[in-house]
């Protein structure tokens, strides 16, 4: 194990339960591993994509990380400042107390709330402090929200320019917002947190070339200012050449190929059974 | 004469704000379409029963100790049977139906203590007053202000503590909450406990101005569910603006028609909100996907 490692992956299995129709034409349960057999080791600091056909299973493994569902065996340690946390008991907010941040495939943004609020909620030790005395914490009114208020604001200068839709719309509620401004915000958010590993489930599925362009240069951000690691799934494989350092290709719920972008994109079982080509 | 109906629908209306709101507390942010909550309502007068006649303390603090035995009802209906199917990712459909089943356990437990006569907390005829031709109980001005008061005092807490912040992220997405750091657990806690007490407050003083059985829970809850659909689901002051629209309509309908068609006119009233304004008053519609 490397001293720049931020998460072990250690011969991880899930199963999941599907119904066939058996041989004597009756319906039957059936138990099939979706990940046979996961290892794998993320290096910090670095941007990490995870590639795959459909089903393969990488979402399953980041609702694994992330604590969404409990793998059958194997285990995860996560390595946030120098000393190993075993994570496989843990739940999905204690591993976000502890660092690891998530965003999904579609858009989960609070809708209801205002683009402002989006912003706060996702500040570190936000939903974590005081659970029980949060019912009479006035929360207006105090220099924790105003440092809040300004490091939100910070973030939307810092990411895009000074004039952006999101300042200007920061008190709109953010179902107001575009598609693809609601990916850019999903991300912006991602910063309010403190943050070391940051899980990207396919972070440019259906938006549009110029917002693709924006990601990259928020996912270069994260890694660059601040020394945040990225793990990502992708099917854009332009994106992952652009942004990777490097890239696992998953089969059969195996890691079958790992390598540099374009050490996978070269090899001929990537070529033939994932691109196509 | 049509304003003392509609006082008294003014006053019922508070009633069932309260616990209606108390159903949406739960089902706004949990999703759980709690038909147990319609035995806290109705637990909590057997409770100040035992308490207050049976046992002969005070009626203030008999209805204290009955509302927290009904909180505590209502966490047990949690951490037995809802959070358990939570973390299996059962449907709500399944969760509902355990909530029925829970149901009847405690309805039929309460029938076989209590019995399933009607029981009368206050045997007086609860004295009057009245501004000119209206007159009103003192049974009733305490249902009104200590409804009133609580759901003001919700309001406030809604809007300015951080409270009102988190409940308002766990009605929108609760797994962005978990991933965000939240204990959506602890906060269902809290958030059950909340809903128990507006239903055993409303249950208390209703139950202590015409008294109670075992069945009175189940047509409480359907005026709760329809004021929250009139109102608008998500929002938490939409059950308080049913809530009075439906009591002063039930009022109305005693004047103008007879009591017995108060019913008819709360479910033809919800009929016509789902065909023409499904969203209710305060629901945005939704965007087309």
């Amino acid at each position: 194990m490397n001293s720049d490692t931020i998460l072990i992956i250690d011969s991880i299995r899930k199963s999941f339960v599907r119904n066939i129709v058996n041989i004597r034409g009756k319906d039957e349960d059936e138990k099939f591993y979706v990940l046979e057999d996961i290892d794998l080791i993320l290096p910090a600091g670095k941007i990490t994509a995870l590639i795959g056909g459909n089903g393969t299973g990488k979402t399953t493994l980041f609702n694994i990380i992330s604590g969404f569902f409990k793998a059958d065996e194997g285990k995860i340690e996560f390595k946030p400042n120098g000393s190993l946390i075993e994570l496989t008991n843990l739940s999905a907010y204690k591993r976000a107390q502890l660092g690891i941040g998530r965003m999904f495939q579609d858009n989960h943004i609070f809708q209801n709330m205002t683009v402002l609020e989006n912003m706060l909620v996702a500040d570190e030790n936000f939903f974590g402090e005081r659970p029980f005395q949060s019912i009479i914490y006035y929360r207006k009114n105090n220099n924790v929200e105003k440092e809040r208020i300004e490091k939100a604001e910070k973030i939307f200068i810092d990411l895009f320019g000074e004039d952006n839709p999101f300042l200007n719309m920061k008190n709109e509620k953010a179902k107001n917002l575009s598609y693809g401004q609601q990916r850019l915000l999903g991300l912006a958010r991602l910063l309010m947190g403190n943050y070391k590993l940051l899980l990207l489930d396919e972070p440019t599925s259906g938006v549009n070339p110029v917002i693709i362009e924006k990601i990259k240069a928020i996912i270069n951000y994260f890694v660059e200012n601040k020394n945040m690691t990225v793990f990502l799934i992708e099917h854009n494989m332009k994106f992952v050449l652009d942004v990777a350092d490097f890239c696992h290709f998953m089969s059969k719920g195996i890691i079958a190929v790992s390598g540099t972008p374009e050490d996978i994109i070269g090899n001929p079982d990537v070529r033939k059974t994932y691109l196509g080509i | 004469m049509l304003l003392q109906f509609i006082i008294n629908g003014i006053i019922v209306g508070s009633i069932y704000s309260l616990v209606s709101l108390g159903f949406a507390i739960v089902y706004n942010t949990t999703r759980i379409f709690h038909i147990a909550y319609a035995v806290l309502y109705m637990f909590c007068p057997y409770m100040i029963l035992t308490f207050f006649s049976n046992l002969g303390i005070p009626i203030f603090i008999a209805f204290i100790i009955a509302i927290l035995i009904t909180v505590v009802l209502s966490l047990l209906m949690e951490i037995i049977i809802y959070r358990p199917l939570a973390k299996k990712n059962s449907s709500l459909n399944i969760i509902m139906i355990s909530s029925i089943g829970i149901m009847i356990i405690v309805i039929n437990t309460i029938a076989l203590f209590y019995g399933n006569e009607t029981k009368i907390l206050n045997p007086d005829i609860s004295e009057t007053f009245s501004f000119g031709d209206i007159i009103i109980t003192y049974i009733q001005l305490a249902q009104f202000v200590i409804s009133t008061i609580i759901l003001l005092i919700f309001l406030a807490f809604l809007k300015f503590s951080k409270f009102g912040i988190r409940t308002r992220a766990m009605r929108d997405d609760d797994i962005l909450c978990s991933v965000f750091g939240m204990d959506i657990y602890k906060m269902r806690i809290i958030l059950f406990t909340l809903s128990a007490i507006f239903a055993a407050i409303g249950g208390g003083l209703v139950a202590y101005d015409v008294g109670m059985d075992p069945y009175v829970g189940m047509p409480m809850l359907l005026n709760a569910v329809v004021a929250l659909i009139i109102g608008g689901i998500g929002r938490f002051e939409a059950p308080i603006i049913g809530g009075f629209i439906i009591g002063i309509l039930q009022s109305l309908s005693v004047w103008a028609i007879s009591a017995r068609w108060q019913d008819a006119v709360t479910f033809t009233l919800l009929i016509l909100f789902l065909l023409f304004r499904p969203q209710g008053l305060l629901g945005e519609k939704k965007r087309a996907v």
